[in-house]
């Protein structure tokens, strides 16, 4: 294959990826921050969302377990592997943005 | 050359549209027609030259079905983001990890809309492109996963990239012309270059089309070809 078309290859292909980028940092926008700990108290277990505010990390009560508190702790395992997935996605483009800058 | 997670979120995809009925209304076009033509090997001792992260499907009649079904509904239990392009009211679909793109097109007519054409089956807004009609000259019909998935035949799919070679960018003109090299050979070296079905989707183009496509064949030399529709001009 030529040289010239793999570039023009790679081109396009950050091209996609800064569009695919963008558009996982908007979705993540729909994602509720924050983790969900368990504290057991006189037998009894207990759920809180810790999340970090204006520096300082809050606790937020959220009772026992219910369908409520089962379906946050999917959002917010949906957000980290959106998390993960942003990262390899900005690797990614580093390593192209290098790739298309040795033409 | 197309990984196992891309394969697995195109088998998704085509289990969401069968299910939703949308599967009989769409055809695929793109280079993942060239992967369904390996996968079902219609021709010999074909393999496919390009791995690709976009998925396009043609709605070949805006009106059918005339209902709107569950599709965008089981597009996005399925994990399909539905985004507009920038600036634009055209959306498609994005997927994330592998990354990839699904779009749908429709025939673009008359003065042409630049803000799309809303398929009301599908419940999006797609893009518009002229000279598909050519990929509906020569369907067929594909079994693939259990289902049966829409594909212009060969023939078509290497005259309407001829056709539009022109207006593609500078990396999709190139790429594809390195598979239609890949494709055409491959047809014109096998029994069934006697089908006949070039000239068949030939006969069917404007002259405006056979005039661009004759151009494409004339820069990249692709006279072989070009010497089926018109031998004396190779």
């Amino acid at each position: 294959m030529q040289e010239s078309l793999i570039i023009k290859i790679w081109e396009e292909e950050l091209e996609r990826s800064r569009r695919i980028l963008e558009s996982k940092r908007r979705n993540l926008l729909q994602f509720p921050k924050g983790s969900v700990q368990k504290k057991k108290i006189n037998n009894e277990e207990y759920y809180y969302l810790c999340k970090r505010e204006n520096g300082k990390v809050k606790s937020e009560y959220l009772g026992k377990e219910s369908s409520k508190i089962r379906e946050l702790i999917l959002q917010l395992n949906e957000r980290k592997a959106l998390l993960d997935s942003i990262r390899r996605s900005e690797a990614d483009i580093r390593l192209l943005e290098k790739a298309v800058k040795l033409k | 050359m197309i990984t196992q997670e891309q394969k697995r979120v195109f088998d998704e995809l085509i289990k969401v549209l069968d299910d939703s009925r949308m599967l009989p209304h769409v055809m695929l076009i793109g280079s993942w027609a060239e992967y369904l033509y390996e996968h079902a090997q219609i021709l010999t001792d074909y393999h496919s030259s390009f791995r690709t992260r976009d998925i396009d499907f043609f709605v070949m009649n805006l009106r059918k079905p005339p209902e709107r079904t569950d599709f965008l509904e089981r597009m996005a239990s399925a994990g399909f983001v539905l985004e507009s392009h920038r600036g634009s009211e055209i959306q498609r679909f994005e997927r994330y990890d592998p990354d990839m793109e699904i779009e749908f097109l429709v025939q673009e007519k008359g003065a042409g809309n630049a803000s799309g054409h809303f398929v009301k089956s599908l419940g999006i807004t797609a893009e518009g492109l002229r000279n598909l009609e050519i990929l509906q000259t020569a369907p067929l019909s594909l079994k693939y996963i259990g289902r049966h998935v829409s594909v212009p035949e060969p023939e078509a799919y290497i005259l309407h990239k001829l056709v539009i070679n022109k207006e593609r960018t500078d990396a999709k003109r190139e790429k594809d012309i390195e598979s239609l090299r890949l494709l055409s050979d491959n047809i014109l070296d096998s029994a069934r270059l006697e089908k006949g079905l070039f000239v068949q989707v030939w006969n069917r183009l404007s002259k405006k089309q056979k005039n661009n496509a004759t151009l494409a064949m004339q820069e990249y030399s692709f006279f072989r070809l070009l010497g089926i529709f018109e031998p004396d001009n190779t």
